[in-house]
């Protein structure tokens, strides 16, 4: 997909107006580079019709008291991973006790049990603090439980249904609402050699059967609209690992959570992040 | 402890809980060498709560490439739709009307927004904020 990169010289007072309409004409977002505003827009969008539609709005501008000297160009962005100067530095990384998170384009040389990631432009690349926790906990829940059904939702990479298989789990799940999660999870299980994990393009409401574990890394909001799914298809006595909580926010998912008949038992805490343990009453 | 060097500055506008790799996020931090992921999260796991809104959020790069990023508060825009109580500004602002704001409330606004204007004074302010607001069609009246 490529993007349209609209660059409009506008004094500072005009700034938010201009700021306005370019979103009203369909703006995804702004960056602010001194008197330069940077609007991206769908490759879809004419650049002529927003540069001519801006020069319009000079005079509207001007007829509200505010400086309307502004200048518009564009240029086709072609969509590229943005991550890569930040990839060059990507190293393995151990996680847990027997884990290794290693880039794709590096050989596999370790001792410890390899997690293959291409980090790509999604989520799960191994190195945040909660993605580190879920692993960790989920290398912990692998030692005491039979090990057989694991579901992932908001898979990403893929990372945690990986580490998941990669420690025994025998039945996997993956689930992304995402098609570039899914496309990337799906590279990154074919790059583990791995053939247990069945990967969808979807919600939790897409996912059929019941699980022993569960695992979302999410948002506090999404992981509250979404507690009576996830216990319709967590197995009694299963257990959720719930993360991507800011600390402070955990309260509200704590709440939703015994509202759909899981107990959350414990919290992991690493920086600003939490992690929540919850089980399911039988 | 020495402080860590500062490499740049990087200011966005971006939807409250819906930062992606695509721009405006992936141009501006990918060259900065910043886990644009990271960001992404950390983000929207902050601005989720606050629901359908852009939020300008300023991002500082240090020299290891790692990041800390403030929210500020809502562009001026977002507010003047508040007070008036309209849902979006007029596509032809000179000629149709699609609410008013009363001075109070164009002062209140110009206080709320004055720590991230570039505006010396509160009348520098309100007159930002006035000129906004008129440009999205809502009349400014005594």
């Amino acid at each position: 997909m490529e993007y349209l990169e609209i660059t409009v010289t506008v004094p500072e007072e005009s700034k938010e107006a201009v700021i306005y309409r370019l979103g009203s004409m369909g703006a995804m977002g702004f960056a602010e580079e001194g008197i330069r505003i940077i609007a991206y827009f769908a490759q879809t969008s004419s650049p002529a019709e927003i540069c001519h539609e801006l020069s319009e709005f000079r005079a509207v501008l001007a007829s509200s008291g505010l400086d309307p000297s502004i200048a518009c160009s564009f240029r086709v962005l072609p969509d590229r991973d943005w991550n890569e100067i930040w990839k060059k530095d990507f190293r393995p990384i151990d996680v847990g006790e027997s884990l290794t998170i290693i880039p794709s384009w590096l050989p596999v040389e370790t001792e410890r049990i390899p997690v293959i990631i291409d980090p790509g432009m999604v989520f799960g690349t191994g190195h945040h603090e909660t993605t580190q926790t879920c692993l960790v906990l989920i290398e912990g829940l692998a030692k005491h439980h039979a090990r057989k059904s694991f579901l992932d939702i908001g898979t990403g990479t893929g990372i945690l249904a990986i580490g998941a298989s990669r420690l025994g789990f025998e039945q996997v799940m993956a689930v992304d609402i995402d098609p570039l999660a899914v496309d990337a999870a799906v590279r990154n299980i074919a790059a583990n050699g791995l053939t247990n994990i069945d990967v969808r393009q979807g919600s939790i409401t897409s996912v059929s059967g019941t699980f022993d574990i569960i695992a979302a890394n999410l948002l506090s909001e999404i992981l509250i609209a979404i507690a009576p799914e996830l216990s319709q298809r967590l197995n009694p006595d299963g257990t959720a690992i719930l993360s991507g909580l800011l600390v402070g926010q955990e309260n509200g998912v704590i709440r939703a959570m015994s509202s759909a008949g899981l107990t959350c038992s414990e919290r992991v805490i690493d920086g600003k992040w939490i992690s929540l343990i919850c089980t399911k009453r039988s | 402890m020495a402080k860590k060097e500062v490499t740049a500055q990087v200011k966005l506008q971006i939807a409250a809980g819906k930062a992606t790799p695509a721009p405006p996020v992936g141009p501006a931090l990918g060259p900065h060498g910043v886990n644009i992921m990271e960001f992404c999260k950390a983000f929207n796991a902050q601005t989720a709560p606050m629901g359908d809104t852009i939020i300008p959020v300023v991002l500082t790069i240090y020299k290891d490439r790692t990041f800390t990023f403030i929210t500020k508060t809502p562009p001026a825009s977002e507010l003047i739709k508040k007070a008036a109580g309209v849902i979006k500004g007029s596509s032809t602002p000179n000629k149709d009307k699609v609410g008013k704001l009363t001075a109070a409330q164009v002062k209140e606004i110009a206080q709320t927004k004055l720590p991230d204007l570039n505006a010396y004074s509160l009348d520098a302010a309100m007159r930002i904020i006035a000129g906004t607001a008129r440009s999205m069609g809502v009349e400014v009246v005594e």
